[in-house]
């Protein structure tokens, strides 16, 4: 019996129809195929981490830092005095911001039970609805679905699937997140307690907004908001997932709710490492 | 065609795609920024030979699909790469209309090659949605603001093509593009 010769053209024909079962397959199957050659990104992870931190560095995001100086009164004089000192109280600030960040990574590393592994960042997807970084630590290193993953106090996002060598991470300002939180003043008075409460990503998916507070409930501009959520890895809680930035009252029911606006601290697409949250098991 | 010389560049324009967002993308790295991949694809797609540029293109494709896409849970090997396909199927239209060794003409078919590109991976993504085949939709997929956002993309290729085409232009004869291959006549 004579079989037809393969061909260049017969083989083309079977990668498409293979490639169109596997775009239309269910997304379990679909994603385990996809991740196969997923896995050959780690060749590109080096001059990708480097390629992606000389764009960060170019171009570094916006950072909402938050002002630490209780009433924020003397900022505001000293802006209006001299806009020399503004420029160097700016600079104490981020370095403030820095400084309390580090001293939370030491508070988190004498917790039992949770490694940080470090990683480059190797690339972002630039999707505004789903998005997504790669970074260059994968299964091999203990990495699985879920886990939180971190840079500073600041909260990034998701682990949302691994190869060996790589994981994608889903930031948390993904489209339609839902976050448990709590917010705080920066400063704590020891009098006023964190405030409950749940936020969602507004339309523009670069920030947070929550509609529930009262009119006169003590949420303030440059308040943390750190995460509470229950569906998050337990380690994860506590982290910053960004700073109240407006808190004015609400459009619509302006002497009933507030309107507060949370910008994430960090500038998440451009972030060139994290650490992810690793259980000791 | 020069696979090895394709292999590298392909490889250079992966590294450019995944890590030069944070630097070109406008507004920011939220943003639209160039389709590095699909300038090269419609590069190769204008000066091969036509048995060559669907298998490009594919490889390409393929390449670009490796990019986390809008499924969150993971990379859905196909829509992507198929788009590039019938990419290619268009540029081999198209390449008789234009002069192939103008980075204008590239700009152009980057644009217009694109519109077909795009059109195809939206549709087979948004078709995972559908009540009649799979009905898994993708979570806050949107074919409409896809499509917006992805022509802010390619209008931003399109004028990212220009300076890379100039550079594309001077390794032609890397790529060797006329070489005879084997089974081919000269004349």
């Amino acid at each position: 019996m004579n079989r037809p010769p393969i061909t260049p053209k017969r083989v083309l024909i079977a990668i498409a129809v293979l490639l169109l079962l596997s775009s239309q397959l269910p997304t379990g199957a679909a994603t385990a195929i996809g991740s196969i050659p997923r896995s050959f990104v780690g060749f590109i992870s080096k001059p990708a981490s480097i390629l992606h931190r000389m764009s960060a560095t170019l171009r570094p995001g916006r950072t909402n830092a938050p002002d630490f100086t209780p009433g924020g009164e003397l900022a505001d004089q000293l802006a209006q005095a001299n806009v020399y000192i503004d420029t160097l109280e700016q600079e104490i600030l981020e370095l403030r911001d820095v400084s309390q960040s580090l001293a939370q990574i030491d508070a988190l590393l004498d917790l039992g039970g949770i490694r940080l592994i470090g990683a480059n960042v190797l690339g972002f997807n630039g999707d505004l609805e789903n998005p997504i970084i790669t970074i260059g630590v994968g299964e091999s290193s203990g990495l699985r679905e879920g886990l939180a993953v971190v840079w500073g106090a600041g909260l990034v996002g998701r682990v949302i699937s691994t190869s060996a060598q790589t994981a994608d991470v889903q930031l948390v300002t993904a489209a339609d997140t839902k976050l448990q939180v709590r917010i705080a003043q920066p400063v704590r008075d020891g009098v006023t307690e964190p405030l409950p409460a749940f936020i969602q990503v507004a339309d523009d998916g670069r920030s947070f907004i929550t509609e529930d507070f009262a009119v006169d409930a003590p949420v303030e501009v440059g308040d943390l908001v750190h995460l509470a959520d229950d569906s998050w890895q337990f380690r994860a809680r506590g982290f910053i997932v960004g700073v109240v930035t407006e808190a004015i009252d609400h459009p619509d029911r302006p002497y009933l709710n507030k309107y507060v606006v949370i910008r994430p601290t960090l500038p998440l697409p451009s972030l060139t490492r994290v650490a992810v949250l690793v259980p000791v098991d | 065609m020069n696979w090895l010389v394709f292999a590298i560049t392909s490889y250079l324009f992966l590294l450019l795609q995944t890590g030069l967002k944070p630097l070109l993308g406008i507004p920011d790295a939220m943003g639209a920024s160039p389709n590095f991949l699909l300038i090269l694809a419609v590069f190769i797609g204008l000066s091969a030979q036509t048995k060559t540029v669907a298998w490009g293109m594919l490889t390409l494709g393929i390449l670009a699909n490796l990019i986390p896409g809008p499924e969150p849970t993971g990379t859905i090997l196909g829509p992507v790469a198929l788009g590039y396909l019938a990419g290619a199927f268009a540029i081999l239209q198209l390449r008789t209309l234009v002069f192939r060794e103008s980075v204008i003409s590239l700009a152009i078919m980057v644009f217009f090659v694109g519109i077909i590109v795009e059109l195809v991976t939206v549709m087979l993504y948004t078709g995972r949605g559908l009540p009649l085949f799979l009905n898994q939709p993708i979570p806050n997929w949107s074919a409409i603001d896809e499509l917006f956002q992805r022509f802010w993309e390619l209008l931003y290729s399109a004028v990212a093509a220009v300076p890379l085409g100039l550079i594309l232009l001077r390794l032609r004869t890397g790529f060797n593009f006329t070489g005879i291959t084997r089974g081919e006549r000269s004349y």
